[in-house]
């Protein structure tokens, strides 16, 4: 015992280790130990950063985008809407048509004109590629609105003429858009279709967008109807 | 076999010490000043809530914390859009009375970059004012600081829950100064392009049900001049 003790200052003893006097190696072998552990934590450190840094933490679902080219230089791209499957919502006041069940849609006169709506969005393949409202206002001022969003590329923001045409089609364009929609222009039309032959009984109608844009520099004419609807080159 | 330990040991305490690295980092989420403040442009200010359950509605992929409102709303499970959300709110006058409708489209944004302290979301408002017109906003925002503030004290608090005073401005851009793209569709908004910035206000938070009280403000900053001849000039 009294080889462990050593004197220090004065009157004072302490007890040292007994690596110090072991002199059997185990001191290097501790210290070894510590290194690892002292590389451990720099590995945690890199590899932590190193995941932050390369593994997305994001990574949203994608559909193909199913494009094609319109004879005006525009790419033509159509999305649609089951109804009434794809509904989310229908908010007007003083309706009962509200939906979905339990919605408590304000009864004021503010919103009186106007009808509010939200919608799975379909691509040409079936597939639901986002989210679009549609906001309806009649009274002295109508208008029709779109506000399409689709998480992995953008939301466009369209205009549309409250009266449609004669065949039913209503004319609009993109006013504007984010991401990848942010510097196009050009044209969207909206049809609405109630002579569904496919034998499925939960849709009873389909409401279409037919867009037809081009980039900032390059000219266009707003899509026609014959257009739209008549398909253009894959 | 010590050795391995010890280099597993130092991995997770360097993963632990990077991650506590990452959460204190006092220089991350700290814009709490809107970037409108100080612009001598007129502004519109829009209040909402941001609680869920006081939304007219509100939808998820029906996993998240927050459920959909009213219970018996659509889900968003479609591997395209379950990274979103959709929420329907009466929009508010800084006096409190309704003026209008709001709709806003939130997506996980694969910008994030949690290495610089960025839990990005895509966002776009459609905004319809009955009595003065309809809105555009996108933007993107960080949830940095919501997260690491709120949602992870809740979680670390033993009743599962947050509360206490807290204000952020969530817009972190796309505009270079962390404002929102605003577009005037209809009404005494058409033709206007101009910028915005939407901040929170929570007070209340709950790991079973998300948001208990938490309002959300939209600054809109106006063009002095008349927004047509502003359009037209353009």
């Amino acid at each position: 015992m009294a080889s462990q003790l050593t004197r220090i200052d004065g009157p004072r003893y302490v007890q040292l280790s007994p690596l110090v006097t072991d002199g059997n190696g185990q001191l290097a072998r501790e210290r070894t130990l510590i290194k690892t552990f002292i590389l451990g934590v720099i590995l945690g450190l890199g590899l932590a950063a190193a995941a932050l840094y390369f593994v997305p933490a994001v990574d949203q679902g994608r559909e193909r985008s199913i494009i094609s080219v319109q004879a005006n230089g525009g790419n033509r791209e159509v999305f649609h809407v089951n109804l009434p499957g794809d509904r989310i919502l229908v908010g007007r006041s003083g309706e009962q048509q509200t939906f979905p069940a339990g919605i408590v849609w304000p009864d004021s006169d503010l919103l009186a004109d106007t009808q509010a709506e939200l919608f799975k969005v379909r691509n040409d393949a079936e597939r639901v590629v986002g989210v679009a409202s549609r906001i309806a206002a009649g009274g002295d001022r109508p208008f029709i609105e779109w506000a399409l969003h689709m998480p992995a590329r953008g939301t466009m923001y369209a205009l549309f003429d409250s009266a449609p045409t004669d065949s039913g089609v209503r004319m609009g364009s993109l006013r504007t858009g984010t991401r990848e929609f942010e510097e196009l222009r050009g044209g969207i039309v909206e049809r609405y279709v109630t002579d569904i032959a496919d034998g499925d009984e939960s849709m009873t109608a389909r409401l279409e967008l037919v867009t037809a844009l081009v980039g900032p520099d390059v000219p266009f004419t707003l899509i026609g109807e014959d257009e739209a609807f008549g398909g253009g080159e894959e | 076999m010590k050795y391995l330990i010890a280099l597993l040991l130092g991995i997770v305490v360097g993963i632990a010490t990077f991650s506590a690295m990452l959460y204190f980092n006092p220089f991350s989420g700290k814009q709490s000043i809107s970037p409108l403040a100080v612009s001598s442009q007129q502004t519109l200010n829009l209040n909402y809530t941001a609680v869920p359950a006081e939304s007219l509605l509100f939808t998820n992929d029906g996993e998240s914390i927050s459920a959909p409102h009213p219970e018996k709303t659509a889900e968003l499970w479609e591997s395209t859009i379950r990274k979103s959300r959709v929420q329907v709110v009466e929009m508010m006058d800084s006096r409190g009375n309704p003026v209008g409708l709001g709709i806003k489209f939130s997506s996980d944004s694969e910008a994030t970059r949690l290495l610089n302290s960025e839990a990005m979301v895509d966002s776009a408002w459609h905004i319809h004012l009955p009595e003065r017109g309809t809105l555009f906003i996108g933007q993107t925002e960080n949830y940095w600081a919501y997260v690491r503030d709120i949602v992870v004290a809740a979680g670390w608090n033993s009743a599962d829950s947050w509360r206490g005073k807290w204000n952020r401005v969530m817009t972190a851009g796309p505009n270079a100064i962390g404002t929102a793209r605003v577009t005037g569709g209809n009404g005494e908004f058409a033709g206007i392009e101009t910028e915005a910035v939407e901040s929170l206000h929570a007070t209340a938070y709950s790991t079973d049900t998300g948001p208990v009280a938490m309002d959300g403000n939209v600054l809109v900053s106006l063009p002095d001049a008349d927004p047509r001849q502003t359009a037209q000039q353009n």
